[in-house]
């Protein structure tokens, strides 16, 4: 039944109600612009008080998508060697533990690449040039001051040109490509995700607020170590026994610490299980949200929703993970959601991104064979398909960087075709 | 979906306090949307007559009885629209135009065979329950509490209708 399932969640967009339904009904009715309240998913709402430019927000989220993974690696703690590769984390996800740890991991490496973002955006506000090479400017500036930031364009022999020498469409596919490299460390990095949870120390901030501390580190893709803290109280919402199976739910309740930047989060995970004979159907989903205050109210700013199915029917098992990244505004509304996909097939890890921006769908394949640096990356983009490399190389001193590699454009494509699809669910 | 809060919403929105509509809207349009999709088969169609549900059902807002399930009040104000549009369509064109419309022009959009299957084989609570638990994706609780009844009831539903639909597929080999 997973396939019927499956048929009718993907064909969704062609049956719903369009999104100018509710504006039509608020035009016919007499409301106002000013007259909003958005309910918010964590059944709260926000009231929407004067109108907020729409382009300012879109600009907003192209610099964080433009620049979230590159500057990364820099304002992350680090102390580590490159490690071996050691498969898919999220086979890792084992407990309700291991949901809110990946989460907390997750969101807080988007969170680490906004701040970057930010900072840099901060730089390239005092720059009057912003030209086609604004981007490697500021990526050059950034390793001024930082010391380790470094983006190569380029190919083969021709890899140390400058970011001028390249066409504008390389420049673009790798811009790109790095407003998802911050996903891509969460993911394919070294090593598993480690946590260490305690009681909240007596001396702590949170002492008495929060009853758990856990110290969340993994390895980015240059060997670095990251690490998070996570301070949250943890609430069993209910167990509830059906005639066929149960249903038991958790919440977490918390601040997520990044950097020098505290968030709130909220985290819910719930189970469904149920049965009958000769079938057994479970669903798990878990909602790991990140929020910003705007105008005094907490607003929903990076959401991660992952939903694991399985079901057992005779001898066959199916399941189907999926994890779901949603950008908002800062009206709570969806800017952009990014799908993440496993699959570990000949010693090779390969991370599926479908990235959807409106009615826009972009579609990110990243391979990364055990043992090998470099990320070969086949995606379509605008339509558009492209196939490069991206080179994890490390600098005297020490530091970690990308490298991108344009010179093979025959990348293989299968991958993205239709017939592929059922493929990547089991 | 917490039927206080929205029962709180709809009191504010009485008060005249327009920035309710949001909430309220977002909380109950899908149950009522397929309801009404259920009767018309087509997207266009259906998507007029959402609009004029909720315009209508606001402007009358007070004819509602607080704590009494708000969507199902709704769904029943699409359902009567939904009908009368086909009464309306069938007047304009003299055939049954329900079985095959696309035959005599009557439908707008097509869509997705499986939804019109669905649409045909299913009753109309087991294709709201599909609808709302695959499509909108809703838990089989919210779901239960959408519809007003037990998510045992939601989940026999939802796997009786999800076996009718798999075998008629298989049999029309889609």
């Amino acid at each position: 039944m997973k396939k019927i399932q499956k048929l009718l969640s993907e064909q969704a967009e062609k049956i719903l109600p369009d999104e100018r339904v509710k504006e039509n009904i608020r035009q016919e009715l007499g409301y106002r612009d000013t007259e909003r309240e958005f309910a918010l998913a964590n059944g709260g709402t926000a009231a929407h008080r004067g109108k907020r430019t729409l382009i300012a927000v879109v600009a907003a989220a192209l610099a964080i998508a433009l620049c979230l993974g590159i500057l990364l690696p820099l304002l992350l703690h680090r102390n580590g060697t490159p490690g071996n590769l050691s498969g898919n984390k999220f086979l890792q996800i084992e407990s309700t533990e291991d949901f809110y740890i990946y989460g907390a991991a997750s969101v807080g490496s988007l969170l680490a690449a906004s701040q970057a973002d930010q900072a840099s955006a901060a730089t390239m506000s005092q720059r009057s040039d912003v030209s086609a090479n604004a981007f490697s400017h500021a990526a050059g500036s950034s390793a001024a001051k930082t010391t380790s930031a470094k983006l190569v364009f380029g190919s083969g022999a021709a890899s140390s040109q400058s970011a001028a020498d390249n066409t504008e469409t390389e420049k673009e596919i790798a811009e790109t490509v790095n407003g998802y490299m911050a996903l891509i460390e969460n993911l394919l990095g070294n090593g598993s995700i480690d946590a260490q949870t305690t009681a909240t120390p007596a001396e702590n901030e949170y002492a008495g607020v929060y009853s758990y501390m856990t110290t969340i580190t993994y390895h980015d893709l240059t060997g670095g170590n990251v690490h998070y803290i996570l301070y949250y109280n943890k609430v069993l919402t209910g167990v509830e026994q059906e005639e066929d199976g149960k249903e038991e739910s958790y919440a977490i309740d918390g601040v997520l610490s990044v950097g020098s930047e505290a968030y709130i989060v909220r985290g819910e995970h719930e189970t469904e299980e149920e049965s009958e004979p000769g079938e057994t159907e479970s669903e798990s989903e878990l909602t790991f949200t990140a929020y910003r205050r705007v105008n005094g109210e907490e607003i929903p700013y990076i959401r991660m929703q992952q939903e694991i199915s399985s079901e057992q029917e005779d001898s066959e098992t199916e399941t189907e993970r999926k994890f779901v990244y949603t950008y908002y505004d800062e009206k709570g509304q969806t800017l952009q959601s990014t799908t993440a996909e496993y699959e570990e097939e000949d010693g090779e890890l390969e991370v599926l991104l479908t990235v959807q921006k409106g009615n826009e769908k972009d579609t990110l394949l990243f391979r990364r064979r055990s043992g090998n640096d470099a990320l070969r990356v086949t995606a379509r983009i605008a339509g558009r398909q492209y196939s490069f490399t991206v080179q994890i190389m490390r600098g005297a001193d020490g530091k970690g960087y990308y490298s991108y590699d344009f010179s093979d454009y025959h990348g293989n494509f299968d991958r993205f075709d239709e017939d592929d699809e059922d493929d990547r669910d089991d | 979906m917490n039927n206080g809060n929205l029962e709180q919403k709809i009191a504010q929105l009485l008060d005249g306090d327009n920035r309710a509509f949001d909430y309220i809207y977002e909380q109950t349009n899908r149950p009522v949307y397929f309801a009404i999709l259920y009767i018309v088969h087509d997207k266009m169609h259906a998507e007029d007559i959402l609009q004029e549900t909720y315009v209508r059902a606001i402007r009358s807002l007070q004819s509602y009885s607080p704590g009494t399930n708000f969507s199902a009040w709704l769904a029943r104000i699409g359902k009567n629209l939904a009908l009368n549009h086909l009464k309306r369509e069938r007047r304009e064109v003299a055939t049954d135009f329900s079985t095959d419309p696309h035959l005599y022009g009557s439908q707008e959009t097509n869509l997705p065979y499986i939804f019109d299957a669905a649409a045909r084989i299913l009753s109309e609570e087991e294709y709201k329950i599909i609808m709302l638990c695959h499509v909108s994706g809703y838990k089989r609780r919210e779901v239960a509490q959408m519809l007003g009844m037990p998510v045992a009831t939601v989940t026999w539903k939802n796997n009786e209708a999800l076996k009718k639909l798999r075998r008629t597929l298989q049999e029309e080999a889609v």
